[in-house]
């Protein structure tokens, strides 16, 4: 139903959101870092809610939201993190929140959560 | 040669007395062509001259052949005046009596014309040698003597003065007959001035041994010790004086005392406790560093003991005193009764060339401080240990939930999957809900570890920032390299908040950390604290190298880190976030890229009206 870009590094992770997102009908398409993602969007692809890890090489989830926020701000984020790298609630995500993140998810969701995180995402 | 005349001048009871007090009578004419021969002589002239009165001759010129050779001419003299004059003839001359041996006579003959024209004297010679050589071996002894020897009488002033006296004073020989002993000494009459005369001129002069000024002919003064001395003859006054020229004597003194002065005040001075103590034990020198350290300041008298302020076991006897040096440290009570450690340093020497047992010096400092620093120092670094352990275990755990939390989302989600997309059967049901609850209680496992660990670091009470601060910057200074500054500037008396103090030093000490490294090794550190509006505002600022605007923004980020692989990992500010904000408080940053970085904390003042939990 909706064309998803998942940003995440780790590949079994990732393999597994494709699997998920796939088998509910989306079309979904996968970045391995913030660079990746930002040049899909900066080259016009258009998705309708992007799913992005915090930590990641090369350009992590927080620069990326920044400069997708700058470059189509219509669309809406949703952060996951496998958090915790501080020892306090994911601060990452309260930043991915700051910065315009409209839901946070903390790694390992349940397959349920993920669903009511993209249904108040993309509103739909 | 003459013969002798019938009758003898003299009556012979005179002849003989005289004889007795070896006395030649005799008797010397003068013809009117100015001849002179001698008529008579008292039969004594044999034992004196050791001729007989008919052997003796005189010369051509009216000398007796027997007159010292050196003495003629003015006898001659002498006699021609006392004939022209007609007062009494001044006899004086050494002879050679014929044994060879010199004696010395004296006498006098008067003259009296004789209605012939001719001069005939009756006269007296005393065998004066015995007198004469007395007065030559005096004379000779004085004049030996390398010190001045003067006699000074009361009516005429100095009488004699030793050939000493004329060479150091520049006097010509006898020029000093006559002077004032004044002329000799800078030094003023004394005032009501006595009359030069008679005793009371001596009053002038002190008795006894002193030290003057004395003075040259030419004017030249120098340090001249005497010994003035009474000496009273026929109810006469004189005084005799002894003395010498001590400019050598004072010069050595001098160099000596400024020696002397010299040691003593680098003893004095030496920053170290300094101890000499004899073979016995007793004290012989401290100095005042070793007074201080030992609050003994006036109390160490000549009984005092090394023992009174050192514990004799950590002293080496004395008896198997060693070349060697010994070191040790004890511990001792200080003056002000707390305990002090002191290190001794000590060795054996003869204090003087004639000491048959050595003497011990020995080398006292208070190393209690350097101890107390270095022990705080090694506290420090075992919290900052501690402190590093526990970040470092929670980045390890930190690290672990990420990779774990990476991968449970697929085992949770694939079991799920499966259970959504699969027809199962109730074993394979089964076993997928056991992937899932264990996926989950793995979920938990992590997220309780987590917990766990924050948990530690949650303890809250009252904290005075101000003792926090003050705390830190002492710590500070044992991690800060020399060449950076630490500037503390601390506003209020008193700044409570709910926190953790172990917390908050950790919190600085992470900022002091990253200033530092921005520094690299100069510049200038600066805490400050304030209370604004009911929050404490504590600011740590560096000098160094600043931050760009992206990268500040990231500077909490957990694991961003603008440091090289292996030198951070990045989570000391992200900790340094986590922490501040539990405590109900924010934390900001401002930099400017080449001038430096200025890290804002704020927390909420307590409300002191609560009590604390």
């Amino acid at each position: 139903m909706s064309r998803i870009l998942i940003v995440e590094d780790t590949r079994l992770m990732r393999d597994s959101l494709v699997d998920v997102l796939t088998e509910l009908d989306h079309e979904v398409v996968t970045a391995e870092n913030g660079a990746e993602a930002v040049n899909m969007i900066a080259a016009g692809q258009v998705f309708d809610l992007i799913i992005t890890d915090i930590i990641m090489p090369e350009m992590d989830g927080i620069e990326a939201i920044m400069e997708v926020q700058t470059m189509s701000p219509e669309t809406p984020i949703i952060a996951i993190s496998g958090g915790s790298a501080r020892l306090e609630k994911a601060a990452g995500l309260d930043t991915a929140k700051r910065l315009g993140a409209v839901a946070v998810l903390e790694k390992p969701f349940e397959i349920d959560s993920l669903l009511a995180a993209i249904q108040v995402a993309t509103g739909g | 040669m003459n013969p002798q005349p019938a009758p003898a001048p003299f009556p012979a009871t005179l002849v003989d007395l005289m004889a007795d007090m070896a006395c030649v009578l005799f008797r010397r004419r003068m013809d009117g062509d100015g001849h002179i021969r001698y008529e008579w002589f008292s039969p004594n002239v044999e034992t004196i001259f050791g001729f007989a009165p008919a052997e003796m001759s005189v010369t051509q010129a009216g000398a007796l052949n027997a007159l010292h050779w050196a003495d003629r001419d003015d006898h001659v003299r002498a006699v021609r005046r006392s004939a022209d004059d007609g007062r009494p003839c001044v006899e004086l001359f050494r002879i050679i009596s014929a044994d060879g041996q010199t004696h010395w006579l004296r006498g006098s003959a008067r003259p009296q014309r004789q209605a012939d024209g001719h001069v005939v004297w009756d006269g007296a010679w005393m065998d004066i040698t015995r007198w004469m050589r007395a007065e030559h071996h005096f004379q000779t002894v004085m004049d030996h003597a390398e010190d001045c020897i003067l006699t000074v009488d009361c009516e005429s002033g100095i009488e004699w003065a030793n050939a000493a006296t004329e060479r150091l004073f520049g006097w010509a020989e006898g020029g000093l007959r006559g002077q004032c002993l004044m002329e000799l000494i800078q030094q003023s009459c004394p005032p009501g001035r006595p009359s030069c005369h008679g005793d009371q001129m001596l009053a002038c002069f002190q008795r006894g041994t002193g030290e003057v000024v004395a003075i040259r002919t030419d004017g030249s003064t120098f340090p001249f010790e005497m010994t003035v001395s009474e000496v009273r003859s026929d109810g006469r006054l004189s005084l005799i004086v002894i003395g010498r020229d001590i400019s050598r004597r004072k010069q050595t003194e001098s160099v000596l005392a400024e020696t002397e002065q010299r040691l003593r005040l680098t003893f004095e001075a030496a920053p170290m406790g300094i101890l000499v103590a004899d073979a016995d034990g007793r004290i012989r020198e401290s100095n005042p560093a070793f007074h201080f350290m030992s609050g003994s300041h006036g109390k160490i008298t000549d009984t005092a003991k090394l023992t009174d302020f050192i514990p004799a076991s950590a002293l080496p006897s004395m008896q198997t005193a060693t070349d060697g040096v010994f070191c040790r440290e004890i511990a001792v009570t200080g003056p002000k009764g707390d305990e002090r450690r002191w290190r001794l340093t000590g060795s054996h020497f003869h204090a003087s060339e004639k000491a048959t047992l050595p003497s011990l010096l020995l080398l006292v400092e208070d190393i209690t401080e350097t101890i107390r620093a270095a022990e705080e120092r090694r506290q420090m670094e075992r919290v900052l240990t501690e402190g590093q352990k526990l970040e470092a275990l929670g980045r390890l755990a930190g690290g672990i939930a990420h990779e774990l939390n990476n991968m449970l989302g697929p085992i949770l989600m694939g079991a799920e999957m499966l259970l959504r997309s699969a027809a199962l059967d109730d074993k394979n049901r089964s076993r997928c809900d056991r992937i899932i609850e264990a996926a989950k209680h793995g979920r938990d496992i992590v997220r309780g570890v987590l917990a766990y660990c924050r948990q530690e670091r949650q303890d809250l009470s009252a904290v005075d920032l101000v003792a926090v601060v003050r705390q830190f910057s002492e710590l500070a200074g044992s991690i800060l390299p020399p060449a950076i500054r630490l500037d503390q500037h601390i506003g209020p008396d008193q700044a409570m908040v709910m926190g953790n103090g172990g917390q908050i030093t950790q919190i600085l000490l992470n900022l002091a950390n990253n200033g530092r490294d921005a520094m690299g090794g100069k510049g200038a550190l600066a805490v400050s604290l304030e209370v604004v509006d009911g929050d404490a505002i504590l600011k740590v600022s560096d000098t160094g190298c600043g931050m760009s605007e992206k990268v500040a923004a990231r500077i909490f980020d957990p694991f961003f880190t603008t440091k090289p692989v292996g030198q951070g990992t990045g989570l000391g500010l992200s900790v340094v976030h986590g922490l501040v904000t539990a405590m109900g408080g924010k934390v900001g940053v401002k930099s400017v890229s080449g001038q430096g970085t200025t890290f804002t904390i704020t927390l909420p003042l307590a409300d002191m009206a609560c009590p604390t939990p």
